[in-house]
């Protein structure tokens, strides 16, 4: 399966395609493995739920941009606290989540190599 | 009442006072919970505690006995949905992912509960992370609808929903991104609230969409739920989300008269005739009443889920992130390199539907879309003035909960869109900010529960609760049960 093309186009006339490259990218930034019959699947997921939304924006006629304004979404208010540092007692538990521990740090696959000679 | 009915039908209230003044032994209250939940067989519960709820009972009956103030929730049990952190308890979210791993601190919303004397007695099914409407994608296998066991009990917070229909505790936590409390609520023929965002903490909710997030009670009346959200709003330096507002106070009893809007969404062909028919029979009843009701044009219910999917599924691809499956969680068995243990441990860890919604949140971030990101907002922007505008002329807004009553498990699993806009009518708060409640509107000729959102406007709960016990003093539907249950 090549690409599926959203036939709703942006304001500019643009055509929006959804190819299995485009999965490929999303599914390697996520850093999540999919088979092939998942890749077709979730090819016709997203086309789907890409064209639902601009069937939304058509409707209310509203243009596909950039150009929003995020002021006024964002909460009126933001209560940040003191950065203070404070003793955390209950390491054991975090130790116990871990799928590998050893002398109290997380197990990682080796990444360098070393030159054996 | 005896002692049976006072634990299956009475309120928060009730039986607190039962217990206080030992006609009821806290006990007595844990082990018919206990075993009502083992001989069930609706899979609501992924893990009970019972030692723990028991020595907890015991506790509070020495507190008693020696005469310390008890708490404004002396003795009532609750349940937990499975996304929110009980320290030392498993926190599984009902994924592979999380099969094993417990909490470490408590959530702020559990804290509160516990200092008011609750007593905690397991966590409750849901969807996987709580991307669901209906307990079908959870690991541990679906919830069943406690009405008819061929249907689903609603999503995300199906368990904690069905647990209150058939009388596994006397209220619930859920959590409510896109309408995972009020659609189950539904569902179940029980009541539950999304607050306004900022009212209630989200520390120790494990993440999905940070900006829609809520956390919030299902349970028996709006009475109950009312002095459950009393007791777990308000700020907490843990949320910077949440508001500096004065304490909630629980509202009194009014007699004054609403001016009320509905949506005409309600004459939609999608709408079952049955939830038409009895929002319409109870406009009449408050019209009769001497309310004020009005027909207002808010179109945006087959809107409201495409924009919730991109700004949901956007937030989720970045929360989810951190299950990297070597700090804690699930870990493949098989792998080369780092790289590929990160992508086998997410390939294998989470399930179909939390995969499709990090990939739609990840496309959706691409530098090239990233006018629809934008795009949203503007409808979202809509949607939220179109509300205001609204409660500048009425006290409340009325639209169904759902379309539908609840389907049969397997009729829709693989409509992803289908399934998503079961969050239609529900997720148009989740955008605005806006406080909804979903009370039970009777049945349909099916003897299936029929739900009706009531919306208010931002931190105007109290008149949101006023209008919600108003209904539910002139009405009967939230004391319908299950037949296997009364």
């Amino acid at each position: 399966m090549g690409s599926l093309e959203i036939c709703k186009t942006n304001k500019n006339g643009g055509v929006m395609e959804i190819n299995k490259e485009d999965i490929e990218k999303s599914a390697n930034i996520a850093k999540i493995y999919l088979t092939q019959d998942e890749i077709s699947k979730y090819m016709i997921d997203l086309k789907n739920m890409t064209e639902e939304f601009l069937d939304t924006l058509e409707d209310l006629n509203i243009s596909l941009d950039m150009n929003f304004d995020f002021n006024i979404t964002s909460l009126k208010y933001t209560n940040l606290r003191q950065d203070i540092p404070d003793n955390f007692n209950n390491i054991e538990t975090i130790y116990k989540n871990a799928p590998k521990i050893k002398n109290n740090l997380f197990v990682v696959p080796e990444i360098l190599k070393e030159n054996k000679k | 009442m005896n002692n049976i009915e006072l634990i299956t039908n009475g309120s928060i209230k009730e039986i607190r006072e039962a217990v206080i003044n030992r006609k009821l032994y806290t006990t007595e209250l844990v082990n018919f919970f206990i075993q009502r939940i083992k001989n069930n067989k609706i899979n609501s519960f992924i893990s009970l505690y019972e030692d723990d709820a028991l020595k907890r009972a015991e506790e509070l009956d020495k507190k008693l006995k020696n005469c310390e103030k008890p708490g404004k929730l002396f003795g009532i049990p609750y349940a937990v949905k499975d996304n929110i952190a009980v320290k030392g308890y498993e926190v599984t979210c009902a994924s592979k992912m999380l099969k094993n791993y417990k909490a470490t601190y408590n959530a702020t919303v559990i804290n509160k509960l516990n200092d008011e004397d609750a007593i905690f007695l397991g966590k409750t099914n849901l969807d996987e992370f709580a991307m669901g409407s209906s307990t079908e994608t959870s690991y541990f296998g679906t919830t069943l609808n406690p009405w008819d066991n061929n249907r689903v009990p609603g999503g995300s917070s199906g368990g904690s929903a069905a647990a209150i229909a058939s009388r596994e505790s006397v209220f619930a936590l859920g959590s409510d991104t896109g309408g995972s409390i009020r659609q189950p609520a539904a569902f179940c023929g029980v009541t539950g609230l999304k607050a306004t965002y900022g009212f209630v903490s989200r520390f120790g909710l494990v993440a999905f969409a940070s900006s829609l997030d809520q956390v919030g009670p299902i349970g028996r009346s709006a009475e109950d739920l009312e002095l459950i959200f009393s007791i777990i709003s308000g700020f907490d330096e843990k949320d910077t989300t949440t508001k500096k507002i004065e304490n909630y106070k629980v509202s009194e009893p009014t007699k004054r008269k609403f001016n009320i809007a509905y949506t005409n969404d309600i004459f939609g062909e999608e709408i079952s005739p049955d939830i038409k028919n009895n929002i319409l029979s109870i406009l009449n009843l408050l019209k009769k009443e001497g309310h004020s009701i009005s027909e207002v044009a808010f179109n945006f219910s087959k809107h409201s889920v495409p924009v919730y999917q991109i700004l949901s599924c956007s937030e989720a691809s970045s929360n989810l992130a951190r299950y990297d499956g070597i700090r804690y969680g699930y870990q493949t068995k098989s792998y080369k390199s780092l790289l590929d243990l990160y992508n086998r441990s997410r390939g294998e860890g989470f399930g179909e539907e939390v995969k499709r919604r990090i990939l739609f949140g990840t496309y959706i971030l691409m530098a090239k879309n990233n006018a629809l990101y934008t795009s949203s907002f503007k409808v979202s922007r809509l949607i939220r003035e179109n509300l205001e505008n609204i409660f500048t002329e009425y006290d409340v807004f009325i639209t169904p909960t759902t379309f539908s009553p609840p389907f049969k498990i397997g009729e829709i699993i693989d409509d992803p869109i289908k399934m998503h806009h079961s969050d239609a009518f529900t997720s148009i708060c989740n955008l605005s900010g806006n406080p909804g409640i979903s009370i039970p509107l009777g049945l349909t000729d099916n003897n299936l529960p029929i739900g009706m959102q009531i919306i208010a406007k931002r931190f105007d709960e109290n008149n949101l609760f006023q209008f919600a016990k108003y209904i539910q003093s002139i009405t009967d539907y939230h004391k319908c049960l299950p037949e296997g249950v009364k």
